[in-house]
Protein backbone atom coordinates (compact mmCIF):
# COMPACT_ATOMS: atom_id res chain seq x y z
CA UNK A 1 0.00 0.00 0.00
CA UNK A 2 1.46 3.75 -0.78
CA UNK A 3 2.21 5.81 1.29
CA UNK A 4 0.61 9.14 2.37
CA UNK A 5 3.62 10.92 1.03
CA UNK A 6 6.93 9.43 -1.13
CA UNK A 7 9.33 11.34 1.86
CA UNK A 8 10.87 9.34 4.52
CA UNK A 9 9.63 10.95 7.69
CA UNK A 10 10.67 8.35 10.59
CA UNK A 11 8.29 9.51 13.18
CA UNK A 12 11.32 8.32 16.20
CA UNK A 13 13.49 10.51 15.64
CA UNK A 14 10.26 13.42 15.72
CA UNK A 15 8.83 11.69 18.84
CA UNK A 16 12.39 11.82 20.84
CA UNK A 17 12.78 15.57 19.48
CA UNK A 18 8.81 16.70 21.03
CA UNK A 19 10.21 14.06 24.70
CA UNK A 20 13.16 16.31 24.64
CA UNK A 21 11.41 19.43 24.39
CA UNK A 22 9.06 18.64 26.88
CA UNK A 23 11.63 16.95 29.50
CA UNK A 24 12.89 20.78 29.39
CA UNK A 25 9.84 22.50 29.48
CA UNK A 26 9.26 20.39 32.48
CA UNK A 27 11.85 21.08 33.78
CA UNK A 28 12.07 25.07 33.65
CA UNK A 29 8.74 25.28 34.11
CA UNK A 30 9.28 23.55 37.86
CA UNK A 31 12.25 24.47 38.70
CA UNK A 32 13.67 27.05 36.78
CA UNK A 33 15.88 25.41 35.36
CA UNK A 34 17.31 27.99 32.19
CA UNK A 35 15.76 30.84 33.91
CA UNK A 36 19.89 32.27 34.27
CA UNK A 37 20.58 31.44 30.86
CA UNK A 38 17.00 33.09 29.69
CA UNK A 39 17.79 35.48 31.88
CA UNK A 40 21.11 36.59 30.33
CA UNK A 41 19.51 36.14 26.58
CA UNK A 42 16.83 38.57 27.59
CA UNK A 43 18.76 41.04 28.97
CA UNK A 44 21.42 41.19 25.89
CA UNK A 45 17.88 41.97 24.29
CA UNK A 46 17.44 44.42 26.07
CA UNK A 47 20.60 46.14 25.38
CA UNK A 48 20.39 45.53 21.78
CA UNK A 49 17.07 47.79 22.01
CA UNK A 50 18.71 49.95 24.09
CA UNK A 51 21.74 50.86 21.70
CA UNK A 52 18.97 51.35 18.72
CA UNK A 53 17.20 53.69 20.76
CA UNK A 54 20.17 55.48 21.51
CA UNK A 55 21.03 55.35 18.39
CA UNK A 56 17.79 57.24 16.95
CA UNK A 57 18.08 60.11 19.93
CA UNK A 58 21.39 60.63 18.57
CA UNK A 59 19.93 61.00 15.14
CA UNK A 60 17.02 63.09 16.42
CA UNK A 61 19.37 65.28 18.26
CA UNK A 62 21.59 65.86 15.19
CA UNK A 63 18.61 66.60 13.15
CA UNK A 64 17.75 69.09 15.90
CA UNK A 65 21.14 70.66 15.56
CA UNK A 66 20.16 72.08 12.22
CA UNK A 67 16.94 73.31 13.02
CA UNK A 68 18.82 75.16 16.07
CA UNK A 69 16.52 73.61 18.97
CA UNK A 70 18.98 70.98 20.02
CA UNK A 71 19.73 72.86 23.63
CA UNK A 72 15.99 73.43 24.00
CA UNK A 73 15.09 69.72 23.77
CA UNK A 74 18.30 68.85 25.76
CA UNK A 75 17.21 71.57 28.76
CA UNK A 76 13.92 70.23 28.53
CA UNK A 77 14.66 66.41 28.42
CA UNK A 78 16.95 67.35 31.64
CA UNK A 79 14.17 68.94 33.46
CA UNK A 80 11.90 66.21 32.54
CA UNK A 81 14.43 63.63 34.04
CA UNK A 82 15.13 65.64 37.13
CA UNK A 83 11.90 66.08 38.07
CA UNK A 84 10.63 62.70 37.83
CA UNK A 85 13.97 61.81 39.79
CA UNK A 86 13.43 64.08 42.74
CA UNK A 87 9.21 62.61 42.33
CA UNK A 88 10.67 59.17 42.57
CA UNK A 89 12.94 60.32 45.34
CA UNK A 90 10.94 62.20 47.55
CA UNK A 91 8.56 59.14 48.12
CA UNK A 92 11.08 56.91 49.13
CA UNK A 93 12.46 59.33 50.91
CA UNK A 94 9.28 59.84 52.92
CA UNK A 95 8.85 55.89 53.06
CA UNK A 96 12.33 55.64 54.41
CA UNK A 97 11.16 58.70 56.95
CA UNK A 98 8.76 56.56 58.52
CA UNK A 99 10.60 53.54 58.91
CA UNK A 100 13.07 55.43 60.48
CA UNK A 101 10.36 56.75 63.28
CA UNK A 102 9.40 53.31 63.72
CA UNK A 103 12.98 52.03 64.11
CA UNK A 104 12.94 54.14 67.00
CA UNK A 105 10.89 52.21 69.21
CA UNK A 106 12.18 49.07 67.91
CA UNK A 107 14.92 46.36 68.65
CA UNK A 108 18.13 46.59 67.07
CA UNK A 109 17.36 43.74 64.57
CA UNK A 110 15.60 46.39 63.03
CA UNK A 111 18.12 49.22 63.30
CA UNK A 112 20.15 46.68 61.42
CA UNK A 113 17.73 46.92 58.46
CA UNK A 114 17.86 50.56 57.72
CA UNK A 115 21.87 50.10 58.37
CA UNK A 116 23.05 50.27 55.07
CA UNK A 117 20.31 51.18 52.81
CA UNK A 118 19.93 53.48 50.50
CA UNK A 119 17.49 54.97 48.08
CA UNK A 120 18.84 54.29 44.41
CA UNK A 121 16.87 55.52 41.42
CA UNK A 122 16.91 53.79 37.89
CA UNK A 123 15.62 54.13 34.42
CA UNK A 124 13.80 51.55 32.55
CA UNK A 125 14.99 49.82 29.99
CA UNK A 126 12.28 47.51 28.75
CA UNK A 127 8.46 46.81 29.60
CA UNK A 128 7.02 43.52 28.98
CA UNK A 129 4.00 45.28 27.23
CA UNK A 130 3.26 42.20 25.40
CA UNK A 131 2.34 40.00 28.70
CA UNK A 132 1.53 43.11 30.78
CA UNK A 133 -1.68 43.70 28.38
CA UNK A 134 -3.18 40.19 27.43
CA UNK A 135 -1.24 38.02 29.80
CA UNK A 136 -0.69 37.10 34.01
CA UNK A 137 3.10 37.48 33.84
CA UNK A 138 3.82 41.65 34.51
CA UNK A 139 7.51 42.43 34.60
CA UNK A 140 9.18 45.47 33.88
CA UNK A 141 13.49 45.60 33.15
CA UNK A 142 15.31 48.46 34.99
CA UNK A 143 19.05 49.99 33.55
CA UNK A 144 21.59 49.22 36.67
CA UNK A 145 24.75 51.18 34.58
CA UNK A 146 26.35 52.05 37.84
CA UNK A 147 26.17 48.12 38.42
CA UNK A 148 24.78 48.88 42.37
CA UNK A 149 24.24 46.23 44.56
CA UNK A 150 20.50 45.59 44.57
CA UNK A 151 19.53 42.64 46.53
CA UNK A 152 16.71 39.91 45.50
CA UNK A 153 13.15 40.82 46.82
CA UNK A 154 14.05 44.61 47.62
CA UNK A 155 10.89 47.22 47.19
CA UNK A 156 10.52 49.31 43.96
CA UNK A 157 8.16 52.64 44.15
CA UNK A 158 7.37 54.96 41.61
CA UNK A 159 6.80 58.49 42.53
CA UNK A 160 3.51 57.49 43.81
CA UNK A 161 3.40 54.09 45.50
CA UNK A 162 5.63 50.99 45.68
CA UNK A 163 4.84 48.93 42.52
CA UNK A 164 6.81 45.46 43.18
CA UNK A 165 10.01 44.12 44.07
CA UNK A 166 12.78 42.93 42.49
CA UNK A 167 13.17 39.72 41.41
CA UNK A 168 16.72 38.92 39.58
CA UNK A 169 19.84 40.64 38.10
CA UNK A 170 21.26 39.83 34.81
CA UNK A 171 23.73 41.63 32.85
CA UNK A 172 22.94 44.70 34.82
CA UNK A 173 19.39 45.05 34.24
CA UNK A 174 16.72 44.62 37.29
CA UNK A 175 13.84 42.47 36.53
CA UNK A 176 11.13 43.59 38.82
CA UNK A 177 8.00 41.37 39.33
CA UNK A 178 4.97 44.74 39.43
CA UNK A 179 2.33 43.29 42.05
CA UNK A 180 -0.22 42.61 39.46
CA UNK A 181 1.61 39.90 38.18
CA UNK A 182 -0.30 36.66 39.38
CA UNK A 183 2.93 35.22 41.09
CA UNK A 184 3.44 37.91 43.30
CA UNK A 185 1.51 37.91 46.62
CA UNK A 186 1.13 40.95 49.12
CA UNK A 187 0.22 41.30 52.71
CA UNK A 188 -1.94 44.17 52.95
CA UNK A 189 -4.44 46.07 55.18
CA UNK A 190 -7.03 48.18 55.13
CA UNK A 191 -9.04 49.41 58.87
CA UNK A 192 -10.91 45.78 58.47
CA UNK A 193 -8.96 43.96 56.45
CA UNK A 194 -5.44 41.53 56.74
CA UNK A 195 -4.96 39.67 53.26
CA UNK A 196 -2.50 38.22 51.29
CA UNK A 197 -3.39 39.73 47.79
CA UNK A 198 -2.03 37.57 44.92
CA UNK A 199 -1.72 39.73 41.82
CA UNK A 200 -4.59 39.64 39.52
CA UNK A 201 -3.31 38.84 35.86
CA UNK A 202 -4.86 42.29 34.77
CA UNK A 203 -2.93 45.86 34.63
CA UNK A 204 -3.17 47.86 37.93
CA UNK A 205 -5.41 45.08 40.58
CA UNK A 206 -4.66 42.79 42.78
CA UNK A 207 -7.43 40.45 44.54
CA UNK A 208 -7.87 39.29 47.83
CA UNK A 209 -10.08 36.77 48.92
CA UNK A 210 -11.50 36.58 52.28
CA UNK A 211 -14.51 34.85 54.40
CA UNK A 212 -17.77 35.98 54.35
CA UNK A 213 -18.06 37.70 57.05
CA UNK A 214 -15.10 39.45 57.65
CA UNK A 215 -15.84 41.24 54.42
CA UNK A 216 -19.40 42.62 55.32
CA UNK A 217 -17.11 46.00 57.05
CA UNK A 218 -15.24 46.78 53.86
CA UNK A 219 -16.66 49.45 52.14
CA UNK A 220 -15.89 50.37 48.33
CA UNK A 221 -12.98 53.04 48.36
CA UNK A 222 -11.31 51.72 51.42
CA UNK A 223 -7.68 52.59 51.05
CA UNK A 224 -5.45 49.44 51.58
CA UNK A 225 -2.11 49.69 52.84
CA UNK A 226 1.18 47.68 53.03
CA UNK A 227 0.71 45.81 56.10
CA UNK A 228 4.96 44.97 56.64
CA UNK A 229 4.53 41.35 57.62
CA UNK A 230 5.86 40.18 54.49
CA UNK A 231 9.00 41.79 55.83
CA UNK A 232 10.08 43.20 52.32
CA UNK A 233 7.95 46.48 52.60
CA UNK A 234 7.66 48.91 54.94
CA UNK A 235 3.96 49.11 57.02
CA UNK A 236 1.32 51.55 56.41
CA UNK A 237 2.01 52.82 53.04
CA UNK A 238 -0.79 53.40 51.00
CA UNK A 239 -1.03 51.17 47.58
CA UNK A 240 -4.44 51.50 45.89
CA UNK A 241 -7.99 51.31 46.94
CA UNK A 242 -11.25 48.89 47.17
CA UNK A 243 -12.62 48.90 43.93
CA UNK A 244 -15.09 45.63 43.63
CA UNK A 245 -16.52 43.34 46.78
CA UNK A 246 -17.44 40.35 44.35
CA UNK A 247 -19.32 37.12 45.90
CA UNK A 248 -17.24 34.22 44.75
CA UNK A 249 -19.13 31.26 46.84
CA UNK A 250 -21.72 30.54 49.99
CA UNK A 251 -18.82 31.55 52.24
CA UNK A 252 -15.98 33.52 49.99
CA UNK A 253 -15.94 37.17 48.76
CA UNK A 254 -13.24 38.53 45.94
CA UNK A 255 -11.82 41.83 47.36
CA UNK A 256 -10.90 43.25 44.33
CA UNK A 257 -7.88 46.30 44.54
CA UNK A 258 -6.81 48.99 42.00
CA UNK A 259 -3.18 50.11 42.73
CA UNK A 260 -2.86 53.76 42.91
CA UNK A 261 0.71 54.03 40.66
CA UNK A 262 0.45 52.61 37.05
CA UNK A 263 4.08 51.67 35.69
CA UNK A 264 3.47 52.64 32.39
CA UNK A 265 3.44 56.37 33.50
CA UNK A 266 6.75 56.79 34.87
CA UNK A 267 10.37 56.34 33.89
CA UNK A 268 12.18 56.75 37.01
CA UNK A 269 11.89 53.94 39.76
CA UNK A 270 13.66 53.69 42.74
CA UNK A 271 14.54 50.89 44.80
CA UNK A 272 15.97 50.66 48.63
CA UNK A 273 19.03 49.01 47.56
CA UNK A 274 22.36 48.40 49.27
CA UNK A 275 25.32 50.53 48.95
CA UNK B 1 21.89 23.67 3.48
CA UNK B 2 24.86 26.01 4.48
CA UNK B 3 25.08 28.37 7.41
CA UNK B 4 23.98 31.53 5.81
CA UNK B 5 20.80 30.10 4.55
CA UNK B 6 20.04 28.72 8.08
CA UNK B 7 20.62 32.52 9.54
CA UNK B 8 18.63 33.64 6.70
CA UNK B 9 15.67 31.85 7.92
CA UNK B 10 16.56 32.21 11.52
CA UNK B 11 16.22 35.95 11.02
CA UNK B 12 12.87 36.02 9.06
CA UNK B 13 11.65 33.70 12.23
CA UNK B 14 13.07 36.00 14.37
CA UNK B 15 11.61 39.39 12.91
CA UNK B 16 8.11 37.64 12.71
CA UNK B 17 8.35 36.87 16.37
CA UNK B 18 9.94 40.37 16.94
CA UNK B 19 6.65 41.67 14.87
CA UNK B 20 4.60 39.65 17.53
CA UNK B 21 5.73 41.39 20.46
CA UNK B 22 5.19 45.02 18.86
CA UNK B 23 1.72 43.96 17.61
CA UNK B 24 0.18 42.76 20.26
CA UNK B 25 -0.31 44.99 23.10
CA UNK B 26 -2.42 46.81 20.25
CA UNK B 27 -4.20 43.71 19.51
CA UNK B 28 -4.96 42.38 22.68
CA UNK B 29 -7.53 44.45 23.76
CA UNK B 30 -9.27 43.32 21.05
CA UNK B 31 -8.81 39.97 21.63
CA UNK B 32 -6.61 39.14 18.95
CA UNK B 33 -3.49 37.56 18.97
CA UNK B 34 -0.64 37.52 15.48
CA UNK B 35 1.83 34.44 15.59
CA UNK B 36 3.55 35.65 12.68
CA UNK B 37 6.75 33.58 14.64
CA UNK B 38 5.05 30.20 13.74
CA UNK B 39 3.56 31.24 10.77
CA UNK B 40 7.05 31.68 8.88
CA UNK B 41 8.43 28.87 10.40
CA UNK B 42 5.32 26.94 9.22
CA UNK B 43 5.92 28.69 5.58
CA UNK B 44 9.55 27.51 5.82
CA UNK B 45 8.90 23.88 6.82
CA UNK B 46 6.53 24.03 3.80
CA UNK B 47 8.26 25.65 0.99
CA UNK B 48 11.59 23.30 1.94
CA UNK B 49 10.72 20.31 3.90
CA UNK B 50 13.44 18.31 2.67
CA UNK B 51 16.49 21.22 4.42
CA UNK B 52 14.38 21.61 7.80
CA UNK B 53 13.41 18.58 9.60
CA UNK B 54 13.69 17.12 13.34
CA UNK B 55 16.97 19.13 14.23
CA UNK B 56 16.63 22.35 12.44
CA UNK B 57 13.20 22.35 14.48
CA UNK B 58 14.73 21.98 17.61
CA UNK B 59 17.65 24.56 17.33
CA UNK B 60 15.56 27.06 16.06
CA UNK B 61 12.57 26.52 18.53
CA UNK B 62 15.54 26.56 21.32
CA UNK B 63 16.50 29.97 20.10
CA UNK B 64 13.42 31.20 20.09
CA UNK B 65 12.74 30.04 23.33
CA UNK B 66 15.53 31.51 24.81
CA UNK B 67 15.14 35.16 23.31
CA UNK B 68 11.54 35.06 23.40
CA UNK B 69 9.69 32.65 25.33
CA UNK B 70 8.32 32.05 28.85
CA UNK B 71 10.44 28.38 29.27
CA UNK B 72 12.50 26.87 27.07
CA UNK B 73 11.04 23.69 25.14
CA UNK B 74 7.73 25.51 24.52
CA UNK B 75 8.79 26.08 21.06
CA UNK B 76 10.96 23.41 20.34
CA UNK B 77 7.74 21.06 20.87
CA UNK B 78 5.71 22.98 18.96
CA UNK B 79 7.93 23.53 16.22
CA UNK B 80 9.11 19.53 16.39
CA UNK B 81 5.40 18.69 15.69
CA UNK B 82 4.21 21.32 13.03
CA UNK B 83 7.40 20.45 11.30
CA UNK B 84 6.70 16.49 11.60
CA UNK B 85 2.73 16.76 10.07
CA UNK B 86 4.21 19.04 7.57
CA UNK B 87 6.58 16.42 6.53
CA UNK B 88 4.02 13.51 6.46
CA UNK B 89 1.54 15.65 4.29
CA UNK B 90 3.76 18.15 2.20
CA UNK B 91 2.85 16.38 -0.91
CA UNK B 92 -1.20 16.62 -0.20
CA UNK B 93 -0.30 20.14 0.82
CA UNK B 94 0.86 21.21 -2.89
CA UNK B 95 -2.67 20.06 -4.17
CA UNK B 96 -4.78 21.88 -1.82
CA UNK B 97 -5.54 25.89 -2.80
CA UNK B 98 -4.70 29.23 -0.73
CA UNK B 99 -7.76 28.72 1.19
CA UNK B 100 -7.58 25.18 2.11
CA UNK B 101 -3.83 25.91 3.20
CA UNK B 102 -4.75 29.27 4.83
CA UNK B 103 -7.47 27.11 7.22
CA UNK B 104 -4.84 24.63 7.81
CA UNK B 105 -1.88 26.84 8.66
CA UNK B 106 -4.43 29.45 10.69
CA UNK B 107 -5.63 26.44 12.15
CA UNK B 108 -2.48 25.09 13.51
CA UNK B 109 -1.19 28.23 14.69
CA UNK B 110 -4.72 28.59 16.59
CA UNK B 111 -3.51 25.56 18.49
CA UNK B 112 -0.40 26.83 19.03
CA UNK B 113 -1.72 29.82 20.59
CA UNK B 114 -4.28 27.94 22.43
CA UNK B 115 -1.54 25.68 24.20
CA UNK B 116 0.27 28.35 25.01
CA UNK B 117 -2.18 30.15 26.76
CA UNK B 118 -3.45 26.80 28.76
CA UNK B 119 0.34 25.86 29.76
CA UNK B 120 1.31 29.55 30.76
CA UNK B 121 -1.87 31.81 31.15
CA UNK B 122 -4.97 29.44 32.07
CA UNK B 123 -6.18 32.66 33.42
CA UNK B 124 -6.38 34.63 30.38
CA UNK B 125 -7.76 31.55 27.83
CA UNK B 126 -11.07 32.53 26.30
CA UNK B 127 -12.54 30.84 23.32
CA UNK B 128 -13.01 34.27 21.39
CA UNK B 129 -9.80 34.84 21.78
CA UNK B 130 -9.29 32.33 19.42
CA UNK B 131 -11.95 32.29 17.25
CA UNK B 132 -11.19 35.84 16.66
CA UNK B 133 -7.45 34.96 16.18
CA UNK B 134 -8.34 32.05 13.78
CA UNK B 135 -9.82 34.33 11.54
CA UNK B 136 -7.31 37.45 12.00
CA UNK B 137 -4.31 34.73 11.26
CA UNK B 138 -6.51 33.21 8.17
CA UNK B 139 -6.03 36.34 6.78
CA UNK B 140 -2.54 37.03 7.08
CA UNK B 141 -1.30 33.61 6.04
CA UNK B 142 -2.15 34.54 2.81
CA UNK B 143 0.38 37.93 3.04
CA UNK B 144 2.76 35.89 4.91
CA UNK B 145 2.92 32.91 2.18
CA UNK B 146 3.54 35.48 -0.67
CA UNK B 147 5.82 38.03 1.18
CA UNK B 148 7.80 35.11 2.52
CA UNK B 149 8.27 33.51 -1.22
CA UNK B 150 9.29 36.77 -2.26
CA UNK B 151 11.92 36.46 0.12
CA UNK B 152 12.97 32.89 -0.37
CA UNK B 153 13.25 33.45 -4.31
CA UNK B 154 15.61 36.18 -3.27
CA UNK B 155 17.57 35.03 -0.54
CA UNK B 156 17.56 31.26 -0.61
Amino acid sequence: MARTTPTYTPIGKYAAGVILSGLLMFSDINYGTFTPIRGLFKSSVIYSKLAVGNFIERAQVSIALFQNNKNLILTNDQLRERILKIEASLFLHKQLREVDNNLVNLSNRLNDFKGGNTVQIFEIADFDLKNYQCCSFHNLYLQNPEEIKVNKHSPVASDKAFIGQTLRVDLDIIKVILFSDINHVLPVKSKNLYCNARGAGEPLFILCKIELDKSRSIQLGDIIYTSGLGGIFPKDSPIGVVSSIKNIGSSENEILIKLDSNPLDQTFFGIIAKQ
Amino acid sequence: MTLKKHFIILFSIFLGFTLDNLIIPFTNPYFIELSLGFMIFSYWVFAIPEKLQTFEALIYGAFIDLFFGEAVGFHMIFFTLISYIIHVYVFRFRLFSYFQLAIFFSGATTFFIASKYLIFFPENYSYLLLILSFIINFIIWIGVYFVMRAYRRKFL
